[in-house]
């Protein structure tokens, strides 16, 4: 073989050959982590609003729009940010934000809409952008922080290690504080 | 039985229950009927058809393998089988058995429903031996029967046996039937025979039969299909109520007394299905296929615009094209005219002009082509029209219903009401086949049920007090439905009591500052019945969520006005009063104005609009009491609609104001707006949950953009605006040191306190704190108070022990009582104690318990 390597330099470099291979194979053998059955898994979708990431579980979701001609309702607390009709039906838009009195830092921008439902109950959370579908093991998932106090502690599931909110939907659509029920009194 | 015939019993039993409430539902109402109908053949139809309907019941039952509620039909069915041959007389004790027993069939179905698994035999058991027990003690003639019956169904429940006369009747309706309900006919024919087998045999023969429906998949269509047929074959036979979509078509065999409630669906969303008849549905079906001729249309249309997009393409392409070489000539001849060939301008020359000659035929066919687009999306608007509207009108007429189908109810309603407060009352219905919106009758339900508990509870007296005045003891209550001209029908509920004590009125509505003394003197009663409808007007001295509040009769009158009705009193002092629901036939579609404020669009009902007019700056009066301006001569409070209606400010216009002056009841007030857009024909579509009620809305509709645009409520606006107007005069009285109220807070979280402390503080008053009743005690010893605001969970002593101890020592201090539960246990011991109003910390609204301060001190 006409090679500029001597014989010792050109083993060397089969065993080279060899060790990469042998590596890429034990690579390619190893079981593909998303197959790994894991039991306690939930599936949430996460949206993104005024910089925090929060999640609900796929289950409580009807669908994700865009958010246009939303239409304010006049004399409702902040956190309804109007009415939208979705084929004809008329769905009531919340900002989460202000439902748990959190101070408004950054500036939203309202590109979507989440519809949740849970029984009679149907509306949509605004979110600047929603960034898709993940599993969260359960046993992840940690109770709220004691910084959390208050109103919004009680809506959470609970806060994953690397920080999202994840929402208690049905909590949320179930609690009086939702509700507007107002009259002008005389 | 393996799981896909569980699976199918349940399925099986899901479609009893709905179709059972009905039944009881019509049963109920005959039982009230036979006791408030004279006519003895009157009579003997209603028998006939309630015996009829627990011998289909009784045979569902069967069926889904309800054998405790099987033996109560049975029995039931004894009764009217004796009753139809006279054996039996209808007495009040027995009216009482039978009522009480279909009500507890009506609690077992309810339970039924919401749990599949649960047992029926549990509760029926009871039901079944105190009929027994009953019936025997109600009636010594029947009893051996009764009796011997008794025996036979004991052992064997699934094959209760029968007097002969009743198995003959058995195998008369079978036959009468037959033709009716085929799928079912099968399985009671099956049932026929197997009377000679044994309880073995028939056990497992009623499988069978669940098998033989499991395995056809066609069942459940053939039933539904058969019954739409069969009720539409039945009319011949029947009396012209059976022609409604909402007859039952068993009834439809037998003729019905015209008033009869034979309607078979009921109004409640949860089981909600209605029966229509097939040639409506095949009018609509032939709608639906001109919408078809309306898609391909439009489809032709969108060709024939891409089209004509594509010759403009064509035509822009050419002329850029074109325009180069101009332009192009045109800077060699700016640069030097004498050097350019006249060959070249010639040919530049030629070029435009075969272009414009081109373009001259091109533009002339793009305009004619143009021009035919144009007159057929015209014609596509009118088809379209015309059209939707026909399907729109169609499709309303699937959702009329008779009035019977709410009126069912009330009988049962005003039995149950008038034996609760030991009035005598005999109910009339009359009416009840008049068609009217289902949507329509959903939302008058509740506004009439109202208005019949207020006859039932204020108007109608006692009948010793109806005797003292010469009145027959028993009352009269008529429910009469009339149809009226233009689309429009009134519910009048009229009762023959003691009438509006219109002092009483007027000295509540003097108590809770409804009106003053002088005025309350001077009013006629014409003028002071309404009154009534005041929403803070109420006859209950404590102040509670919505009972205390004299809500209920303003509610009424809410509902009926939100359905674009009008709810009308008339009364007379000892001869009783009337209630005139006015309502739409169907859910109306109202004019309305869109007006924009504060960049949304909004609407307003044009009845409502009294005038739309521009106003000079300075021709808006400002004063103390607000601003105003003069409108035909009067003077009318004058505002911005975004600040009553709490919308960001818009930029004004510098030299004029848009106005509209609102109009509701007698309010008046001129709204400025940023512009007024034009009226339409506007479709209400109510809010969605968790909007339950906004104040100053009434409703959204969608506009033709696909927005949703908020309908405002103009009786609310003029409120808000008046309380608005209020407002800014009232800081200067406030201020005054003699005005400062004090007012202790006892709560034992120091969070709650401190909330409480300022939000009270902020409102003017003076506060102190204390962390438990014993310390409130202490303070109310020491030092007077104007009222007290106090939670109910405490240590030491509890909120009500605190008002109970309060109370005792013979202070009238005003007490309010805070809690986190919504507990009606807890209200009504507060209420007992003493307390004057009530607040759920979860509904927590510090304008509403404000309110409530300002109205109790």
């Amino acid at each position: 073989m006409d090679t500029p390597f001597t014989k010792a330099e050109q083993e060397n470099l089969q065993a080279m050959k060899r060790a990469v291979l042998k590596a890429r194979a034990r690579v390619l053998a190893k079981p593909h982590k998303r197959i790994e059955i894991k039991t306690d898994l939930i599936e949430v979708v996460e949206f993104i609003l005024s910089g925090e990431t929060y999640a609900v579980r796929t289950s409580d979701i009807r669908e994700v729009h865009y958010l246009k001609d939303v239409t304010r309702v006049p004399s409702t607390p902040a956190f309804i940010v109007g009415v939208i009709s979705l084929r004809g039906q008329i769905i009531v838009v919340i900002d989460i934000r202000r439902f748990f009195d959190l101070p408004q830092t950054e500036l939203s921008v309202f590109n979507k809409v989440v519809i949740v439902e849970k029984g009679d109950v149907i509306v949509g959370f605004t979110a600047d952008e929603v960034s898709g579908v993940r599993q969260i093991e359960q046993s992840t998932i940690q109770p709220s922080l004691a910084t959390l106090a208050g109103k919004r502690a009680k809506f959470l599931r609970g806060i994953t290690t690397d920080r999202v909110t994840i929402l208690d939907v049905e909590k949320m659509l179930q609690d009086r504080e939702l509700l507007v029920n107002e009259q002008v009194d005389n | 039985m393996t799981s896909s015939e569980e699976a199918f019993l349940k399925k099986l039993r899901a479609a009893f229950v709905g179709e059972a409430h009905e039944q009881i539902e019509r049963i109920s109402s005959g039982l009230s009927q036979l006791t408030s109908i004279a006519d003895e053949l009157a009579r003997q139809v209603i028998i006939e058809n309630t015996f009829r309907e627990l011998h289909n019941m009784k045979g569902s039952a069967r069926a889904v393998n309800l054998l405790t509620l099987e033996a109560v039909c049975q029995l039931l069915e004894d009764v009217f089988a004796e009753l139809k041959r006279e054996e039996r007389k209808v007495t009040p004790r027995l009216m009482d058995v039978l009522h009480e027993s279909v009500d507890s069939v009506s609690g077992v179905l309810t339970k039924l429903e919401a749990d599949e698994s649960f047992q029926e035999s549990a509760d029926l058991e009871g039901v079944l031996e105190r009929l027994q027990k009953n019936l025997e003690i109600s009636d010594k003639k029947s009893a051996d029967h009764v009796r011997s019956e008794q025996s036979h169904s004991e052992p064997s429940r699934t094959e209760p046996s029968r007097s002969e006369q009743s198995r003959s009747e058995e195998s008369r309706l079978e036959q009468s039937r037959s033709e009716q309900e085929q799928s079912i006919v099968e399985l009671s024919r099956t049932e026929t025979n197997e009377k000679q087998k044994s309880p073995d045999e028939k056990e497992e023969s009623a499988e069978s039969i669940l098998n033989s429906f499991a395995f056809d998949p066609t069942w459940q269509e053939s039933t539904t299909q058969g019954a739409l047929q069969d009720a539409l074959k039945t009319i011949p036979q029947g009396s012209p109520d059976s022609l409604l979509p909402g007859s039952h078509a068993s009834s439809g065999l037998f003729s019905t007394p015209p008033q009869s409630f034979t309607t078979a669906s009921t109004i409640d969303s949860t089981r909600e299905s209605i029966r229509i008849p097939a040639a409506r549905l095949d009018e609509l079906l032939m709608r639906a296929e001109d919408m078809l001729s309306l898609k391909i249309m439009s489809r032709q249309h969108n060709h024939d615009l891409n089209n004509v997009g594509f010759k403009f393409d064509h035509y822009t392409r050419d002329l850029s094209k074109i325009y180069a070489d101009v332009r192009a000539a045109r800077q060699l001849i700016d640069r030097d005219l004498a050097s350019v060939e006249e060959l070249f301008i010639e040919s530049v020359l030629g070029k435009v002009l075969e272009f414009l000659d081109l373009q001259q035929q091109q533009l002339s066919a793009l305009s004619a082509q143009l021009t035919t687009l144009k007159t057929g999306s015209l014609n596509d608007y009118r088809v379209a029209s015309s059209t939707v509207d026909t399907f729109l009108e169609n499709t309303k007429k699937l959702l009329m219903m008779p009035a019977s189908t709410m009126l069912e109810l009330m009988p049962k309603l005003v039995r149950d009401l008038a034996r609760e407060l030991g009035k005598e009352i005999d109910l009339t219905i009359s009416g009840s086949a008049i068609q009217l919106d289902k949507r329509v009758l959903a939302q008058v339900k509740d506004p009439l049920v109202h208005i019949l508990r207020n006859s039932i509870d204020h108007g109608m007296e006692k009948p010793e007090a109806r005797a003292e005045s010469g009145k027959s003891p028993r009352g009269t209550l008529t429910i009469s439905v009339l149809q009226q001209e233009g689309n429009t029908v009134e519910i009048v509920v009229t009762d023959d009591g003691a009438g509006i004590n219109i002092e009483r009125v007027k000295e509540i509505a003097v108590k809770n500052n409804l009106i003053d003394r002088q005025r309350a003197d001077a009013m006629t009663d014409e003028e002071a019945i309404p009154l009534i409808f005041q929403s803070s007007f109420s006859t209950s001295s404590t102040i509670s969520e919505i009972s205390g509040r004299g809500l209920g009769l303003a509610i009424a009158k809410e509902n009926i006005e939100h359905l674009g009705g009008r709810l009308i009193v008339e009364s007379r002092r000892g001869l009783g009063t009337t209630f005139r629901i006015k309502l739409p036939v169907t859910v109306a579609t109202f004019r309305g104005v869109l007006i924009k404020c504060s960049d949304e669009i909004l609407i307003v009902p044009t009845s409502d609009m009294e005038r739309l007019v521009k106003v000079k700056k300075e021709q808006v009066k400002t004063s103390d009491s607000g601003q105003t301006i003069e409108v035909d001569g009067q003077e009318v409070p004058f505002l911005r609609l975004n600040h009553v209606l709490e919308l960001p400010t818009s930029p004004a216009n510098s030299t004029h104001h848009l106005v509209m002056v609102l109009r509701h009841s007698e309010a008046k007030c001129a709204f400025e707006i940023d512009d007024v857009l034009e009226e339409q024909e506007i479709l209400v579509k109510k809010l969605a949950k968790p909007l339950v009620r906004v104040r100053n809305v009434a409703g959204v509709t969608v506009l033709g953009s696909g927005k949703p645009s908020a309908i405002l409520n103009v009786s609310d606006l003029l409120k808000s605006a008046t309380k608005m107007a209020a407002l800014k005069v009232r800081p200067e009285t406030d201020k005054t040191p003699a005005a400062v109220k004090r007012i202790l807070v006892v709560d034992d979280t120091i969070t709650a306190r401190i909330l409480m402390k300022n939000i009270l503080e902020s409102a003017g008053y003076l506060i102190k704190t204390a962390n438990d009743g014993a310390e409130a005690l202490k303070l109310l010893e020491k030092e007077q108070f104007d009222l007290l605001v106090t939670d109910i969970e405490m240590p030491k002593m509890n909120g009500i022990e605190l008002t109970a101890a309060v109370r005792e020592r013979g202070q009238s201090v005003p007490i309010i009582l805070v809690t986190s539960m919504t507990d009606q246990h807890f209200r009504e011991k507060g209420t007992e104690a003493g307390a004057d109003a009530f607040f759920v910390k979860s509904s927590f609204d510090q304008n509403n318990l404000l309110d409530v301060i300002k109205r109790l001190i």
